[in-house]
């Protein structure tokens, strides 16, 4: 057991948490919140400039070639400071995938550009129900003169606005498992993506596939290897937002800290109550939880063997622990708190936001039931 | 960031269950009841065998007789043992006491106090709480009166766990009543056969006798049984309630019981032929509590993985306790709902499950909370030394 962070994940915290704290944390997600794009292609640009994309792209395809345990560092900062842009699902869940199953014209394409931050990758992969959570994909990919075509609707599709490959789940009529196509925007029409608005303002979509036409090679790892690919997206998604979760619940916690020692009633601080104290103590106990919990599904997924469900377990406990952390938050803030003006919402609604995605608790819980009896 | 024991402690803890299992009657299921004569052989006949491999001590300087293992092989040690509710680790002797006399006693105490705990041959226990003296343990009343080289001790000390199966008792007595409180008390060894000694039993809320009141009448102690000074007890004794702080025992003990009823509940068949673990309701619990487990073993290895860097935390150990008393309270709990109306069946009752232990457990965690500085106070040493908070 060893609980530290080695030099090199010390430096990419530090050096995350000076650089987002420039950037002025919290603005790009108000403005979000208040309907303005929650992607900005200067502020990809100068993360990709600093190695964020490209951080678990191999080095061969002009990435650092880091592991799960770094790139966790960066999504914990990422988390604290709310930033958006999409680093989980471009520089996490698309390098990830397209190293694992894309072939090497594939990778040589793809990985490139997600490293240089020209490429952002969104999966498209929910309809209904999100994809983990149903067997049945009813988008369809038929062959028709030597082309796929593919035909139907994918939801929560995540900066679809501003993606420019979707990595799109669709049934080939093959056999149970779905197969993963990449189609890339100009595939699509402008007002075939659908803006959903989200509580963060996050810029998830719809996603309308009329007879998207592709060539053969847009098959990514395979037919019939989507459910595998999926599965993936969802333990590594399910870490990634775990640990920008345990990031919030950190700054969640400085925020009430600093508060409730900074407002005097009866003549002293706040924070002095006994009461307030142990809401306070309460807060920092479930943060260190989702944090560790975090910490290991990231480190347990970077081990390459049959850990996924450290990843589950780690949104299980940051779905259940992250929105009473920030209802906490809110009490002990009192009537500022409840205010637009003040930040605290914004980590409320990310809150409920995150929560939703790769993995509600009713969905893990059904994954974890044999697997938590040791 | 390294989630996995090394293969030395994974042997270790392989070597040490199978003793274990060698060592504990076939289909042993616990807790022990020391107060009666069978149990307390099982007590002592477990301690022996792990003071035979010299297991009982591995944490202590090997010329103490230990092996200078981490603080992880330590925790490992109490995690195998908790699970499977087995008496015989003497806590208060090689967690509590040994500890401290090896940072601050004299080498006199050392040479001869500490084998007897290696050996496993010496029972200790505790007197810290007295009846008027619990969280605030500065406000304690029993006096030491200087008398030459002795000491003499009166008053009473309460919530002694095993003091009547102990030798010796560790306490706390106020050696210089006119001190400000922090600073006139002594850490006194007591040799419980002195004469003024009585141990009067405490029967707790699960019906059986764990822990008692002791009263000392004018109980003379020589002044070579003071540990770390005169009028020094106050960082002495506190110094030994971070030895003694860690949840890894109720993080065994929440796990073993999961894993029993996750057993229990794969058997049984409700309306429709289902099995009880596939209910949603039930599974969703199991994930649940399965989680939060996770999160209290995390945080326990984590205190001992700084300990073993030479820190001396407070925050983390709060932590673990916290969070592990919490959660075993949460699993015995659903342990004894799930069971239905055989859950508040009695010990001994023909068809309660699990010989009814699992109620006898339910009733007999209230105490996690409430023990070793209750969890309020471990929230008080959270907030305040952990985010810095102003003292009310």
């Amino acid at each position: 057991m060893e609980f530290g962070l080695s030099e090199i994940q010390e430096l990419l915290a530090s050096s995350a948490r000076e650089f987002l704290a420039d950037r002025e944390p919290f603005n790009l997600a108000r403005r979000a919140a208040a309907g303005d794009s929650g992607f900005e292609a200067s502020f990809w640009q100068e993360i990709a400039q600093l190695g964020w994309t490209g951080l678990l792209v191999p080095e061969r395809y002009g990435g650092a070639g880091l592991g799960l345990p770094e790139f966790g560092v960066l999504l914990e900062e990422c988390g604290a400071a709310l930033t958006s842009g999409p680093l989980l699902e471009t520089a996490l869940l698309g390098a990830s995938v397209i190293d694992r199953y894309g072939n090497e014209g594939q990778k040589a394409e793809l990985l490139r550009a997600i490293a240089r931050g020209d490429a952002v990758v969104a999966p498209a992969i929910h309809e209904q129900a999100p994809a983990w959570a149903s067997n049945r994909v009813g988008t369809t990919a038929s062959v028709e003169d030597g082309q796929w075509v593919l035909r139907g609707e994918k939801r929560f599709v995540p900066f679809a606005q501003s993606a420019d490959v979707f990595l799109v789940s669709a049934d080939t009529g093959s056999g149970d498992d779905c197969t993963l196509f990449m189609v890339r925007r100009e595939d699509i029409g402008d007002s075939d993506i659908v803006p959903m608005k989200t509580a963060t303002g996050s810029p998830v979509g719809q996603l309308i596939l009329r007879q998207v036409r592709l060539p053969e090679d847009a098959v990514l790892g395979g037919v019939g290897y989507g459910n595998q690919t999926i599965d993936d997206m969802l333990h590594l998604g399910a870490v990634g937002r775990s640990l920008q979760m345990a990031g919030a619940a950190r700054r969640v916690v400085e925020l009430t800290v600093d508060y409730v020692s900074d407002r005097k009633q009866f003549g002293q601080p706040v924070g002095s109550f006994q009461a307030v104290q142990h809401h306070c103590a309460n807060m920092a106990l479930a943060a260190r939880g989702i944090l560790l919990m975090a910490r290991r599904g990231a480190w347990s997924l970077s081990q390459g063997q049959s850990r996924e469900a450290d990843a589950l377990k780690a949104k299980l406990y940051a779905n259940r622990e992250l929105p009473g952390i920030c209802a906490l938050a809110h009490q002990c803030h009192g009537a500022i708190g409840f205010t637009w003006e003040h930040d605290m919402h914004l980590f409320t609604r990310h809150a409920l936001e995150w929560r939703s995605e790769y993995g509600d608790s009713r969905l893990i819980t059904k994954f974890l039931a044999p697997s938590t009896v040791r | 960031m390294r989630f996995e024991f090394t293969p030395e402690e994974q042997a270790f803890r392989s070597d040490l269950a199978a003793l274990l299992d060698d060592v504990l009657p076939a289909g042993w299921i616990g807790p022990a009841d020391e107060s009666k004569d069978p149990d307390w052989q099982i007590y002592v006949d477990v301690r022996r065998a792990l003071a035979e491999r010299g297991w009982l001590t591995t944490p202590w300087p090997a010329k103490y007789g230990g092996s200078d293992a981490s603080r992880i092989t330590s925790l490992i040690f109490s995690e195998e043992i908790a699970y499977r509710r087995a008496p015989g680790h003497d806590r208060f002797g090689t967690r509590m006491i040994g500890p401290t006399l090896i940072r601050h006693g004299t080498e006199a105490q050392k040479k001869r106090f500490l084998p007897p705990i290696a050996n496993g041959t010496v029972q200790w226990c505790q007197g810290y709480s007295e009846p008027d003296t619990g969280s605030d343990l500065a406000s304690l009343n029993t006096r030491a009166v200087e008398d030459g080289d002795e000491f003499v001790i009166t008053g009473t000390k309460i919530w002694s766990t095993l003091a009547h199966r102990a030798d010796w008792m560790f306490m706390l007595a106020r050696t210089d009543p006119e001190a400000q409180r922090h600073r006139g008390i002594t850490l006194f060894l007591c040799d419980l056969s002195t004469p003024g000694v009585t141990v009067k039993p405490i029967i707790n809320m699960a019906g059986y006798h764990s822990f008692n009141e002791v009263h000392f009448d004018g109980v003379r102690v020589p002044r070579e049984n003071i540990v770390g000074g005169l009028n020094n007890g106050w960082r002495t004794g506190m110094a030994l309630l971070n030895f003694e702080r860690s949840g890894i025992d109720y993080v065994a003990w929440a796990r073993r019981t999961l894993d029993d009823i996750a057993g229990y509940a794969s058997t049984v068949e409700v309306a429709g032929g289902e099995r009880l673990i596939d209910d949603q309701v039930v599974s969703a619990r199991f994930a649940e509590l399965g989680v939060e487990i996770d999160a209290a073993r995390l945080m326990t290895y984590e205190a001992a993985w700084l300990q073993g860097k030479g820190e001396v935390p407070s925050v983390e150990p709060a932590m673990s306790k916290l969070s592990a008393t919490e959660v075993n309270q949460r699993v015995h709990d659903f342990a004894v709902e799930l069971l239905g109306m055989y859950g508040p069946l009695a010990p001994g009752s023909p068809l309660a499950e699990f010989e009814g232990t699992l109620l006898k457990l339910r009733l007999f965690y209230t105490s996690g909370p409430i023990l070793s500085g209750t969890n309020e106070i471990q929230r008080n040493i959270i907030a305040t030394r952990g985010l810095g908070l102003p003292r009310g």
